[in-house]
């Protein structure tokens, strides 16, 4: 499918789903759920509030379907959307429960020990942990920054794409892109699991030294 | 500090992403919800209102005065029999005795039988007659101002619904009564209302041309040309027994019934069913100022995109869609007539569901194309274009 044809459809789609048509309404969430899923994961970590999150999102997204008005492709504004759902959630997180308590306890200091093993269970059990300490250090930062770091380093996404779609300038993104990445850096400095996970080369020759 | 696609995302199971899905489409038809309450309401409404009217008319029946058994009245009461085949169903056969009538697709007929006389009373359709000529009793065909008497024959009379009456006689003679004149039309002519008394060859032939000159599928054609319907093929020899509900009711033994001839009336056929398709001309798109399909099509999706919720688009749909149609994007196209069929209404909807019609039956005449000219026939019962779609679907049954 060429991207105008895709465009099209996307145009068409959106048509029949405001006239309440229940299959476009499907259709419509079977196309981007699970770019959707995978943004909020990204930037929020796991989280049993998932479906809720994503539910939250698609409402939304049909709530104010009007108002595409095809400046951005489907997907882009889809992905606004989506976007001021996390920010919305990561800003009320203080009366919630924070992110990492929701993940699962593997403990930790049994994956400190076992870091230096060798084997394909201990490199997995090394990466959750270090996933784990990141989103705990992702909790720290504040919702547009938190934001603008998920999307652009774990989501892949440019910085003006980042910019656009949290409706901020470039400038102002990068900066906090910048400071959220050296809070990481801090963090990781104290601590191998993190330092590991985010930059093993880094992690290996730190490991050279010392020893 | 590399982190894209270090994070593995934790898919969701599709049976949570189903609910989710469930609920969401809850969530949305909620929000339209006003005039589907209204709707209710008036659905509550007519409930009550068929309530009253059924509970009338069974204390009606119930009254003591009521004809029973043992009270019938002096006066002979006439049989009624209806005969209703719509557009996918299969033709019917009605047996009367000494006349036997098969209905053709989309057909409405109202048939009233006293002792001398038969009255068939047509609200639209097909209807091929075989009669047996009897003194005693007369069969008028009433097809709107128009009278057929049949006078010992084996005839054909085709009925839009609206104006255009079509007769085609294969044996014996009728006559043909319309605004105070009389003609009688014996075998191997016809007659339809514009024309007056003709051959059957001419007939066929002014049926051929109506389809291949006419400019668009608006109904309004319809009035101004014989009648498709002369194109239509029985699809089921009478006597096949599909529906002949009525068949015990009706007076007589049956000795003396009609021929029973498998009447194969002459008309398009395949090929020339297709040609009719062909020919048939769409509907024009806006004019948009370019003929380029590419610029075109990107002017119509502009134009759909800058108009206002509750305004037409059905045109500036419907547009989009012939460009795709002319710039071979048929898939492209049925997608976009999808979006003008689902509203079920605006000004280029009966055009879009023929241009659905034409894109779903150029190919072959398969299941798709059957659903489009069902489709068709149902929205737009009456028309050269319906003619066309009637054919269509007497050509799949007969496949």
């Amino acid at each position: 499918m060429t991207v105008a044809t895709a465009y099209v459809e996307d145009v068409l789609l959106v048509d029949r789903c405001l006239t309440g048509e229940p299959a476009a309404t499907r259709e419509l969430f079977r196309r981007h759920r699970g770019r959707v899923h995978a943004s909020l994961y990204r930037v929020l970590g796991t989280n049993r509030d998932m479906d809720d999150l994503l539910q939250e999102a698609f409402i939304q997204v049909f709530q104010s379907l009007r108002n595409w008005r095809a400046e951005a492709s489907l997907s882009t504004w889809i992905d606004r959307v989506s976007v001021r759902v996390a920010y919305r959630y990561l800003s009320k997180r203080g009366r919630l429960v924070p992110t990492t308590e929701l993940m699962e306890d593997d403990g930790g200091s049994a994956a400190d020990s076992a870091r230096m093993n060798e084997g394909p269970g201990a490199r997995r059990q090394l990466a959750r942990d270090g996933v784990k300490r990141l989103y705990e250090v992702l909790d720290e930062l504040g919702p547009a920054a938190r934001l603008a770091f998920t999307l652009h380093e774990i989501d892949g996404r440019p910085l003006a794409e980042v910019a656009n779609l949290v409706g901020s300038s470039v400038t102002a993104t990068k900066l906090r892109v910048w400071r959220a990445r050296k809070k990481i850096e801090q963090a990781a400095a104290e601590d191998p699991v993190l330092r590991e996970f985010i930059d093993p080369a880094a992690a290996a020759a730190a490991l050279k030294e010392s020893a | 500090m590399k982190l894209q696609g270090k994070i593995p995302v934790e898919q969701l199971e599709e049976e949570r992403l189903t609910n989710i899905e469930r609920k969401l489409v809850v969530a949305v038809s909620d929000m339209q919800a006003p005039p589907e309450r209204a709707s209710r309401r008036m659905l509550a409404f007519a409930g009550m209102t068929m309530a009253v009217a059924v509970a009338g008319f069974v204390g009606y029946k119930l009254r003591p005065d009521a004809p029973g058994p043992g009270n019938q009245p002096t006066v002979e009461q006439p049989q009624r029999f209806a005969i209703h085949t719509s557009a996918d169903t299969k033709s019917q056969t009605l047996d009367l005795g000494d006349a036997q009538l098969v209905s053709g697709l989309g057909t409405d007929v109202v048939v009233e039988r006293t002792r001398d006389r038969v009255v068939v009373q047509m609200q639209r359709g097909s209807l091929d007659l075989t009669v047996k000529h009897d003194p005693s009793r007369m069969l008028v065909v009433r097809a709107g101002d128009t009278e057929i008497l049949d006078i010992g024959t084996h005839f054909v009379v085709d009925y839009d619904g609206k104006d255009d009456v079509a007769v085609r006689v294969t044996e014996g003679e009728v006559e043909v009564k319309r605004a105070g004149k009389r003609e009688n039309i014996a075998a191997g002519f016809g007659w339809t209302t514009d024309t007056g008394k003709l051959a059957l060859a001419q007939l066929d032939a002014a049926a051929a041309t109506a389809v291949a000159v006419a400019p668009t599928p608006d109904p309004t054609l319809g009035s101004h040309v014989p009648q498709v319907p002369t194109v239509q093929t029985p699809v089921v020899a009478p006597n096949a027994g599909s529906a002949t509900p009525q068949q015990d009711d009706a007076a007589g033994s049956g000795s003396g019934a009609g021929s029973g001839s498998v009447v194969v009336r002459k008309g398009f056929g395949k090929s020339n069913a297709r040609v009719a398709l062909e020919k048939l001309a769409i509907e024009e798109p806006l004019d948009v100022g370019t003929k380029e399909l590419s610029t075109a099509i990107a002017k119509y999706l502009e134009m759909t995109l800058s108009m206002k919720e509750g305004e037409d688009k059905t045109q500036v749909l419907y547009s989009m869609a012939v460009m795709q149609h002319r710039a071979r994007q048929d898939n492209a196209a049925l997608y976009t007539l999808s979006a003008v069929i689902k509203r079920q209404g605006g000004k280029a909807y009966k055009s879009a569901l023929w241009l659905n019609v034409r894109i779903e039956c150029m190919q072959k005449f398969d299941d798709e194309c059957r659903q489009a000219a069902d489709l068709y026939l149902r929205k737009v019962p009456d028309g050269v274009a319906a003619g066309v779609a009637q054919t269509i679907l007497t050509e799949i049954a007969r496949q």
